[in-house]
């Protein structure tokens, strides 16, 4: 048995027996492998368009960024998006916004606006997807090519989930 | 007396001179340890449709509340919106992670997939690491030293495996540090707002949940009246020193509790 053995350093006025430790070898922890080529850990900027949506093309997306990870599992992701400017009178994200796991540029129950990321057993997909939600003859026309944006995306060395939806704002 | 503990540092670092970011592992700095993770995939009975329910998703017995995630496969179920179940919400207390839900349809079972980590981080406790260990700076790509220790579960593999995810210690690897954790109160108003200084230099990465007590009154606490923490949804913003979130009415009331995490490696912003 492996666990049975390891490094433990037990944290100040803590016996090493404790489940609060500074460091237990036997579990895993958050990490990131920054040897990876393509990058695991980097901060990017997303070049979105002004997809546009109708009665007949309710939804539209295009793919802003797509990595092969390499990983044997499905790995867990983090990913920030940081809105350096925003258009004039933007509904939702504004100039500083830093949302995690998607960036919500109109969010409404007419239509939606949006940026997202997908993750497989293979692939991390960055998407800029709008959808309409109501047959009202109204074209809508993202506003997203009028951001700058920023990701963080991490792809950690840990395993996640296929298909996932966080629950982790 | 001398503290415990041990340095790693990155090839060609004197050990004595390292500064946090040539060190692969310092075990004074604490790390987001993972208590318990693992596939959770039972279906089960979710009663009669007469209000949110608590559904027990795994026991911790920790004694304090910890920082969590779940994964849902959307393979399963749409978590937030389907036609027999709505679900509110995952939370923890000191003891247990629950799911919160709704039956809204007719069928009387539910299947729960997906993947729970629960981390060995006291989040509402308050933790700031020490001020010298912030920095991050660039990847350092030597490696003919180096020290490695396998997952438990990875015990029948041996150490020319090259899957970074079966070793829980990997030279090649960074540990993500734990900068700061703790609570923030949020301001009883309309429209709360709560602003954490983290003054890290570049824009953090974090994990955040709302944190109720027995006070916070039924509406909302999911935890019928026990202390615990839900993840939030809020608008966000930050500067390279600060973070802040921003909600409506009951959706942030009480505190916030946060993670905030350090970089591992320097990157342009």
């Amino acid at each position: 048995m492996a666990d049975n053995r390891g490094i433990i350093v037990a944290r100040s006025d803590q016996d090493v027996d404790s489940d609060v430790v500074d460091f237990d070898s036997r579990r895993s922890h958050l990490q990131i492998d920054l040897a990876r080529n393509p990058k695991h850990f980097d901060i990017l900027t997303l070049h979105p368009t002004a997809l546009s949506v109708d009665d007949i093309n309710m939804y539209r997306e295009e793919t802003l960024l797509s990595i092969l990870h390499g990983l044997k599992v499905t790995p867990r992701v983090l990913t920030y998006f940081y809105a350096v400017s925003a258009p004039g009178g933007a509904p939702f994200a504004t100039a500083g916004s830093y949302f995690k796991n998607w960036f919500p540029m109109v969010a409404s129950g007419a239509y939606q606006d949006v940026i997202i990321y997908t993750i497989t057993s293979t692939t991390f997909t960055v998407k800029h997807t709008i959808e309409k939600f109501i047959v009202d003859g109204t074209t809508r026309t993202s506003i997203a090519d009028q951001y700058n944006i920023q990701l963080k995306y991490e792809i950690l060395s840990n395993e996640g989930s296929s298909d996932v939806t966080v629950f982790d704002p | 007396m001398a503290e415990p503990g041990f340095i790693i540092t990155e090839e060609g670092v004197d050990i004595n001179k390292a500064a946090d970011y040539e060190k692969v592992v310092d075990s004074r700095n604490r790390i987001v340890e993972v208590f318990w993770e693992g596939q959770i995939d039972f279906t089960t009975n979710i009663g009669v449709p007469d209000g949110y329910k608590l559904l027990i998703l795994r026991e911790h017995g920790l004694g304090y509340i910890p920082a969590f995630e779940f994964l849902w496969d959307d393979s399963v179920l749409d978590p937030a919106f389907s036609s027999n179940v709505f679900v509110e919400s995952f939370s923890a207390n000191n003891k247990y992670i629950y799911l919160n839900y709704l039956r809204v349809g007719t069928t009387a079972t539910m299947r729960i997939k997906g993947y729970l980590r629960i981390y060995a981080v006291p989040i509402t406790t308050e933790y700031t690491a020490p001020a010298s260990f912030t920095t991050a700076k660039d990847y350092n790509a030597n490696k003919r030293f180096g020290i490695k220790a396998l997952r438990p579960a990875e015990a029948i593999k041996t150490m020319s495996d090259d899957q970074i995810t079966d070793y829980n210690l990997h030279t090649t690897a960074k540990a993500l540090n734990i900068h700061k954790h703790g609570l923030a109160p949020v301001a009883a108003t309309p429209f709360p707002q709560v602003t954490i200084a983290h003054n890290l230099g570049y824009l953090p990465t974090y994990f955040c949940y709302q944190f109720f007590t027995e006070a916070s009154g039924a509406y909302q606490n999911p935890l019928n009246g026990l202390d615990g923490i839900q993840p939030v949804v809020a608008r966000s913003a930050a500067t390279v020193n600060t973070l802040s979130f921003g909600g409506v009415q009951s959706a942030l009331a009480g505190s916030l509790a946060y993670l905030i995490l350090k970089d591992p490696v320097r990157l342009a912003s």
